[in-house]
């Protein structure tokens, strides 16, 4: 791979907050975009984080990302990525890049049983239904508390009948108290079981039963269709705050734009990036405010949420949850 | 009262074979379904495999299976539908079973002849040719002439010409009461219609009993429910099945199998159903495929995306039922159509064709017959294909969702099952909101009058 900055083309998959802002630190990239318009999750985002919000960062970045969009790229090599698009396929070279943002656990993966009516949605799905201005239901049970779920319970609070949350793990940005201050009810528990054949008509959960219309499936994970060297954003991991979807991508861009030699991360907690030149040895890590890590044997404390870390300038830097 | 020569009441893969057989032939036929699409009973709930062995080889069902089974890939040619060809390896994996083998395989041998190459396989090439198959597996014995196909495209397709070529069809109606008169058979709808036919097909799958037990015979179904889970990707490129001393004669005891589009299937199980509409999966359901196949890879095999159930019509003698009526040879009843139904369907139909000449139905051949463009999937040849993509796990385009909608889907479920929209990894999760708009519109009609399967599986409400 050439290491000059200039000489790399970065083709950056999904034009997502993640996708647009690394653009954004390299003249020479190009986004594709599967979608009509660019921005992800956070276009519609308008739930503020740190007084940041998601919508206001993706207009910032869009004037300086180059975006194809209605471009979906299907294939992936070592050395560019196959699109697929109205006018057919094209070859483009360059490095790929996973930008392509998270998806949600599947019922199998969440251990959740039963039938498959109508009214169980992913939270990507909602939030589209949501806000091209459709209401999904009536009385809703939302499985996962992350800021995104909680962005789509602020704009479904004033227009559902009932909202309840239920979580298994928690935010690693809001308190529980935050759902309350939404007039949401929110319960800690498991979703085990959806009933009903035309609709959802009950879900049972570790801790009873819920009589709703529809279940949002909200437990995040990583969406990776493609195996890349990089993946930044939501694509690398779980990343609630939008403001460190951008800082993920600036730590990518130095890991491969900067010259020099590369190290590698072993861990057992998400890092972004998983590679990072030697020049440039800071990493994202995937833990919440008062978590301990351990790199390379020295113990640290997480004093925020996602915290961006030096590491030693080493070829090989061991990272376990503390 | 508008009477046809032929009213076929179901369109199952039964229903639907008979009606495309039944197109080529100068005669008026009419389709009752109950469901929106067709395709939505039993036949929605199978492996979408073509099979070779069924135990006991002496029964009907396995004798039309292995028939079946070369009509299927030549129906899916002349239509246009997708299928992949494969073998099956049955794998031993303790030194008895290893030791019964040769025995086995002579077995199948001389009850397969050689249609379907049978042979044994050793630990060696078990290694070389299939990689993710536990070190444990000691030999296999490989059974040629399996397949997998697209079952839905080919239902669908079935549909389309039938329909092209004259056929009649009547969905979201449920043949509430038949009876046999003088020289017809009379056939009252749930929506009060009624309808004369000189003859009548009793495909009803599930509910094939009803009709069998209103005309005056008898038969009561066990209910087996099956379940098949769904990983993102496939670890084998052959099925993969346990070897059994002895097998369960009412499944072949399911295997490790793939679909034609590259994704792993495990099943089914076997139990009984709580009743006719329980497609419900149970983690007990998911424990039995788990034990019983993670012990056969040394791999992990993916991401299981999701599971469905089906619900198998098993009559007492645990073999197909395809007679006359005891009270009227105009009545032809297709009962216990359960696995390997799927790939038995076109000789169960030449039978019911033959059956319906016998009783006295002129068949004659049209001059014309009408053969539609297949179904192009762009993920199928993803470097041929054009158009804007909508779902990116199954790489399905904005102009194949509509196209599906004016081949005749009406729902949301009936066009993800026709083009794989939302079937992938990620579950529809980036594409069912756009895949809504584009059916509404397609439909002509808002979307929140959109369905997932028809009456009372509404989707979204239009926000006020």
């Amino acid at each position: 791979m050439v290491s000059e900055k200039g000489e790399i083309k970065l083709l950056i998959i999904g034009g997502g907050l993640a996708g647009l802002s690394l653009a954004s630190y390299h003249e020479q990239s190009i986004v594709f975009e599967t979608r009509s318009r660019p921005g992800g999750f956070f276009l519609y985002d308008d739930l503020p984080v740190s007084r940041s919000r998601g919508k206001d960062l993706v207009s910032g970045f869009l004037s300086k990302a180059k975006v194809v969009t209605e471009r979906m790229v299907y294939r992936v090599e070592e050395n560019g990525v196959w699109t697929l698009g109205e006018t057919g396929t094209e070859f483009h070279k360059g490095m790929p890049v996973l930008a392509s943002g998270f998806r949600e656990k599947t019922t199998l993966e969440l251990g959740i049983y039963g039938y498959r009516p109508a009214g169980v949605f992913t939270l990507s799905s909602a939030w589209d239904f949501t806000n091209s201005g459709f209401l999904i239901g009536e009385r809703i049970l939302v499985y996962g508390f992350n800021h995104f779920s909680l962005s789509l319970v602020s704009k479904l609070s004033m227009l559902a009948e009932k909202i309840i949350v239920i979580y298994d793990e928690e935010s690693f940005i809001y308190k529980p108290d935050t759902l309350r201050e939404f007039g949401v009810e929110a319960v800690k528990g498991k979703v085990l079981y959806i009933e009903g054949k035309s609709r959802v008509e009950k879900v049972k959960t570790t801790v009873g039963e819920f009589a709703v219309d529809t279940l949002i499936l909200a437990c995040l994970t990583p969406l990776n269709m493609f195996t890349t060297r990089f993946a930044t954003g939501n694509a690398a991991m779980i990343i609630e705050d939008p403001l460190k979807v951008v800082e993920s991508s600036n730590l990518v861009a130095h890991a491969i734009l900067e010259p020099g030699e590369s190290g590698r991360i072993e861990s057992n907690i998400p890092v972004v990036p998983q590679t990072f030149k030697l020049r440039h040895p800071y990493v994202m890590l995937g833990l919440r405010e008062g978590f301990k890590a351990e790199i390379n044997g020295r113990t640290i404390t997480v004093d925020e949420p996602y915290p961006v870390v030096e590491i030693p300038a080493e070829k090989v830097v061991r990272i376990r949850a503390g | 009262m508008r009477s046809y020569d032929v009213v076929i009441v179901g369109s199952g893969i039964i229903g639907l074979m008979t009606a495309y057989k039944l197109a080529h032939y100068n005669v008026s036929v009419l389709v009752l379904e109950e469901n929106p699409e067709p395709g939505w009973g039993v036949s929605k709930g199978h492996a979408a495999i073509i099979h070779v062995v069924q135990l006991p080889f002496s029964s009907v069902k396995s004798k039309m299976a292995r028939e079946g089974n070369k009509r299927m890939f030549e129906i899916a040619e002349r239509l246009g539908v997708r299928y992949v060809k494969t073998s099956t390896l049955v794998v031993a994996t303790k030194l008895h079973h290893l030791l019964a083998m040769p025995l086995i395989a002579l077995y199948l041998k001389i009850n397969l002849g050689k249609d379907y190459p049978v042979k044994l396989r050793s630990r060696a090439y078990l290694r070389r040719e299939e990689p993710a198959l536990t070190k444990k597996a000691l030999g296999a014995i490989e059974v040629y002439g399996y397949g997998c196909i697209d079952n839905f495209d080919l239902m669908y397709r079935l549909y389309e010409f039938a329909k092209d070529n004259g056929v009649e069809f009547k969905f979201s109606t449920r043949a509430s009461r038949v009876s046999i008169q003088d020289d017809f058979v009379e056939i009252v709808t749930d929506k009060g219609e009624n309808y004369k036919a000189r003859f009548l097909v009793n495909a009803a799958g599930l509910w094939a009993d009803e009709i069998y037990n209103m005309l005056g015979d008898e038969v009561s179904f066990e209910l087996g429910k099956g379940v098949l889970l769904v990983f993102d990707r496939s670890v084998t490129r052959r099925f993969i099945s346990p070897l059994y001393l002895k097998p369960d004669p009412k499944t072949k005891g399911g295997a490790i199998m793939f679909t034609v589009d590259g994704k792993g299937l495990w099943g089914p199980n076997l139990r009984p159903a709580r009743d006719k509409s329980d497609l419900s999966v149970d983690e007990e359901d998911i424990k039995a495929l788990m034990e019983k196949f993670s012990p056969l890879l040394d791999v992990d095999p993916g991401i299981p995306i999701k599971a469905y159930a089906g619900i198998r019509p098993i009559p007492p003698e645990n073999d197909f039922r395809i007679v006359y009526s005891t009270k009227s040879k105009r009545v032809v009843h297709a009962v216990g159509t359960e696995s390997p139904a799927f790939t038995a369907s076109p000789v169960i139909a030449e039978k019911i064709l033959e059956m319906l000449k016998a009783s006295g139905l002129t068949l004659s051949e049209k001059e014309n017959i009408l053969l539609r463009k297949p179904f192009t999937k762009s993920r199928y040849a993803p470097e041929k294909a054009r158009g804007r993509v909508v779902c990116m796990c199954n790489l399905v385009t904005e102009e194949e969702i509509r196209e599906a909608v004016r081949r005749g889907a009406k729902t949301l479920q009936g066009v993800m099952l026709r083009t794989g929209a939302g079937m992938g990894l990620c579950q529809g999760s980036k594409c069912i909101a756009e895949v809504a708009k584009i059916v509404a519109e397609e439909l002509g009609v808002g979307v929140e009058n959109v369905t997932f399967k028809g009456e009372n599986s509404w989707l979204v409400r239009r926000a006020k």
